[in-house]
């Protein structure tokens, strides 16, 4: 917990009445934002009570002619303030008291939301989670696993290297998601004997929580120290705030009392507010220019339904004030939100001339011409007519009993295995001595084949890492550049030249490969002296 | 009877005249306008093909896109029989196989959008084989939840961040649904996007919609709304076409490897069948790291060099001189002057060589062979 040393407020002749023996002493009240602190006037004692153990506060009835404020903890214990500031009056006594007590409130509030945030960060370690999804993905890769035990484990490769390429924490998933508009009339109802029974998750919470921010205040007043977090939705669905569009008076002791004010002001306010897109400005496009002479019907009439209105409109608003609260910077302070956006076409639109509408576009300007000399001509074969029959007779005979073996593209860039297949029986029947025998001739048996095999995965990804650090553009990169071209002489020493078991001639490809990146570095090296 | 029966308001008349929507949407006897929508297809197939697409202007060959699949509970709707999600599966699988037939260097990477969340499915690739069993892996019950307009972009846009300014960046919406549920604004997400000058189009299933209009709009990419499968086919192969690349991205020298395909000597494995051996005894070398490798196009995973064939960078060649539309003209006889079958009702006349090619031909050379046999 921090330690605030700015106080919110301070509060001179405060008594605190302690449980013992003695008069009560006369001090000093301070109030910070993690705890509350009474000194006294006398003695050096301090009486210090953090946040997390007050779970509420009390006041005396204003009928008493003692001013106290009364601070309920955990365990049952009650800490008692009396204001007794000799010069005031006591409603200057009661206002005083009323003012702390607000104050507490509101940073009481805060301070429970910010000890929430933290548990749920807590919760949501990054790291560990990222641990569990590097481990994730080791599990799910049997050849990223073998490539880690290889490389990483004997420090060829350091972790960072290895993970920036295969742990991807950016461009994965997007998972901000906006408030459907729908979501109070998507509550799931089912018709019970007794009743309605709503079914809420945590996404509608969710929902209402950033929709409505003064519900969302009351649930950090209430739960989980007055009430569990089952009883506060109860009592938020029952309550007269959810259920507005009945003319009743509210009940006073509705926890939602506030809110339905707080909501009324804020609902006055913003039909106060001018509207932000012209085109829905319905006296800016208004064809009625007689409209400031006739004389406006007042108030609507009073119905039932308009209560009804302004609540839909009003839920809109938040839902769509939700979206404008995402906290971006806008990049000009003219920026306005969403609609106003298009203020900027609305304008385009109204001061277009016709004659501009008529008169041609030049598009030309994005487009931009390649020159191509396309004089080069094809070179055309003429054959006599004895000759092109027939080469037209055989063209034709070929296509009459084509059948996919009998075209073997020799020269096709890509290959078919159902091609190959036949290549190779073709081949087969060659007696070829450079051809290199089918896998399983390399060696005695299958786990020195996954051996091979293991060795030509990590050149693989050894010679990778090198070649992802070429061009050298900083000094970070050129020092892995160096590393990597010491870990591929390394290996090369290591296994490939090293006869520790394996024929030389499984391992040749693996030195090619090494070789031709070493050359490279040397070329690099040699660039750079000059 | 009476004769002055009101058929409606005088004004309805005039404002439905203006709009030719009785010309356009002609009901028929059982009061379906199907009939009038195949019509309508069919003019748009027709419009397609002789459109004149310019010549001589710098296109981007290097495409990397990104498809964006709409999985909400919008895409189960029925009203592209069997569903809209297995129609669309389907239009993309073919979509893929042409698209890498005519950019044969450019990269595609998937990305869904569920309940208003955007994931990656997956990463840019050059790989048909990975892409189609991505989109094999989805099935229907997997959709559900809202759209989310702007968190599919925020989600291209970080995959498409880390590309060199050469390539062209294209993002691909196929949107079934008629709302997006955003977390912030979605205008300052489009100007982003128009920023960074990706090419973000819209193939819409259900209806026009504002926002993708101004979307593509803004970041010049098309948006149609596809009104039948055979419709939905032909938006996705006007995607197949290279766009026109803008006046500000950079151009530079590209690093590319032409390999040859050659009898490997060496006993070696290759990068695309880890596991498996190679599929034959031919390859091609890296010619930068000495990768094995089975078939080109490709990018080299070891040293990340385009390795190609000649023949296939001249495949995307043709697209900076494409092969004017032939004229169709009424013939009673002759024969086709490349196959030599007769010719009934109609044949194709090319303006420059004046010789005649039936329906068959016609469709070959434009779609495959790009050059017209009678020209020099």
């Amino acid at each position: 917990m921090a330690d605030e040393s700015e106080a919110l407020l301070r509060v001179d002749h405060v008594k605190y009445r302690k449980a013992g023996e003695g008069k009560s002493p006369i001090g000093r009240l301070a109030l910070y934002s993690d705890f509350v602190e009474w000194r006294d006037n006398g003695s050096p004692e301090v009486f210090n009570c953090k946040f997390i153990r007050i779970t509420g506060q009390r006041v005396s009835p204003p009928h008493k002619s003692k001013v106290q404020l009364q601070l309920i903890l955990t365990n049952d214990e009650q800490a008692t303030f009396v204001f007794l500031n000799p010069k005031a009056s006591k409603e200057e006594l009661v206002k005083e008291r009323d003012s702390v007590k607000d104050k507490l409130q509101s940073a009481l509030v805060e301070h429970r939301h910010r000890v929430n945030e933290l548990a749920r960060t807590v919760e949501s370690q990054s790291k560990t989670n990222e641990l569990k999804a590097k481990q994730k993905i080791l599990q799910e890769n049997r050849n990223l696993e073998k490539l880690y035990q290889n490389l990483v484990a004997t420090k060829l490769i350091t972790p960072q290297d290895f993970w920036a390429d295969y742990y991807q924490q950016e461009g994965v998933s997007e998972s901000n998601i906006g408030i459907n508009g729908a979501f109070l009339a998507n509550i799931a109802q089912q018709e019970g004997t007794n009743g309605i029974r709503l079914n809420l998750n945590s996404d509608i919470i969710q929902a209402i929580h950033t929709t409505y921010p003064a519900v969302h205040r009351k649930f950090y007043e209430l739960v989980p120290h007055e009430m569990s977090e089952e009883v506060f939705w109860k009592k938020f669905f029952q309550s007269h705030y959810f259920h507005r569009e009945r003319e009743v008076l509210p009940n006073p002791k509705d926890p939602f009392a506030e809110c339905v004010r707080d909501d009324d002001e804020e609902m006055s306010k913003m039909s106060a507010e001018e509207v932000q897109r012209k085109r829905f400005d319905l006296d800016h496009i208004d064809d009625n220019g007689l409209r400031d002479f006739v004389h406006k019907s007042e108030s609507l009439p009073k119905s039932t339904k308009n209560t009804l209105i302004k609540r839909c409109n009003y839920l809109s608003e938040k839902i769509l004030a939700t979206s404008w609260k995402a906290g971006e910077t806008s990049s000009s302070s003219n920026d306005k939100k969403g609609f106003g956006v298009l203020d900027r076409l609305v304008a385009e639109t109204e001061g277009r001339l016709e004659s501009q509408d008529l008169a041609d576009s030049e598009i030309q300007e994005e487009v931009q011409i390649v020159r191509i000399n396309a004089s080069a001509k094809a070179s055309q074969a003429s054959y006599s007519k004895k000759d092109s029959t027939k080469y037209k007779a055989v063209v034709a005979d070929y296509f009459q009993n084509w059948s996919v073996e009998d075209i073997l593209i020799r020269n096709e860039m890509t290959l078919d295995l159902q091609e190959m297949e036949a290549m190779e029986l073709e081949e087969a029947m060659k007696d070829d001595e450079e051809r290199v025998p089918p896998q399983e001739k390399w060696c005695q048996n299958p786990g020195e084949l996954g051996k091979i095999r293991d060795i030509h995965s990590s050149v693989r990804e050894i010679c990778r890492q090198f070649w992802k650090s070429f061009p050298p553009v900083d000094k970070e990169s050129e020092a892995k550049l160096i590393r990597m071209a010491a870990t591929l002489n390394k290996f090369k020493e290591e296994h490939v030249q090293i006869n520790n078991g394996i024929d030389p001639e499984n391992l040749e490809h693996c030195s090619q490969m090494i070789d031709l990146a070493l050359q490279k570095y040397e070329t690099y090296k040699m660039k750079k002296v000059n | 009877m009476d004769d002055d029966e009101q058929k409606g308001y005088t004004w309805e008349a005039g404002y439905a005249e203006g709009l030719n929507i009785n010309e356009v949407l002609v009901e028929d006897e059982g009061g379906s306008i199907e009939k009038s929508i195949a019509k309508y297809v069919a003019d748009s197939k027709r419009k397609a093909r002789l459109e004149k697409r310019p010549e001589k202007i710098r296109l981007g060959i290097m495409r990397h896109i990104m498809i964006v699949i709409d999985c909400s509970r919008f895409m189960t709707n029925k009203a592209m029989p069997p569903s809209r999600f297995v129609v669309v599966m389907k239009a993309l699988q073919s979509f893929l196989e042409r698209f890498f037939e005519q950019n044969p260097i450019a990269q595609i990477g998937l990305i869904t959008c569920k309940d208003r969340k955007a994931e990656r499915l997956t990463m840019m690739t050059g790989n048909i084989r990975v892409l189609k069993e991505a989109l094999n892996s989805m099935s229907e019950a997997f959709c559900g939840g809202d759209f989310s307009l702007q968190n599919a972009l925020q989600l291209a846009c970080a995959n498409l961040k880390g590309m060199p300014g050469h390539v062209s960046r294209e993002v691909l919406i196929v949107m079934a649904a008629l709302s997006s549920i955003d977390p912030g604004n979605i205008f300052s997400t489009i100007e982003t996007m128009k920023r960074m000058n990706i090419r973000c189009s819209a193939i819409g299933l259900s209806a026009e919609m504002f926002i993708c209009k101004e979307m593509a709009k803004a970041t010049k990419g098309e948006y149609s709304v596809a009104l039948d499968p055979d419709h939905l086919q032909l938006l996705f192969s006007k995607h197949t076409l290279p766009p026109s690349s803008a006046k500000s991205s950079e151009c530079n020298a590209i690093h590319v490897g032409f390999p040859h395909h050659e009898l490997i000597k060496t006993r070696s494995f290759c990068v695309c069948h880890p596991d498996s051996k190679p599929i034959s005894s031919r390859g091609f070398i890296c010619t930068q790291c000495g990768a094995r490798h089975c078939s080109i196009p490709a990018e080299c995973p070891v040293c990340k060099l385009t390795l190609v064939a000649a023949p296939q960078l001249a495949r995307a060649f043709r697209h900076l001189q494409p092969l004017a539309a032939f004229q169709q003209i009424d013939v009673t006889r002759g024969s086709c002057y490349a196959c030599e079958t007769r010719l009934t009702s109609e044949g194709f006349r090319c303006e420059k060589c004046r010789l005649v090619f039936c329906l068959d031909c016609d469709t070959l050379l434009h779609e495959s062979l790009h050059v017209c046999p009678g020209c020099k």
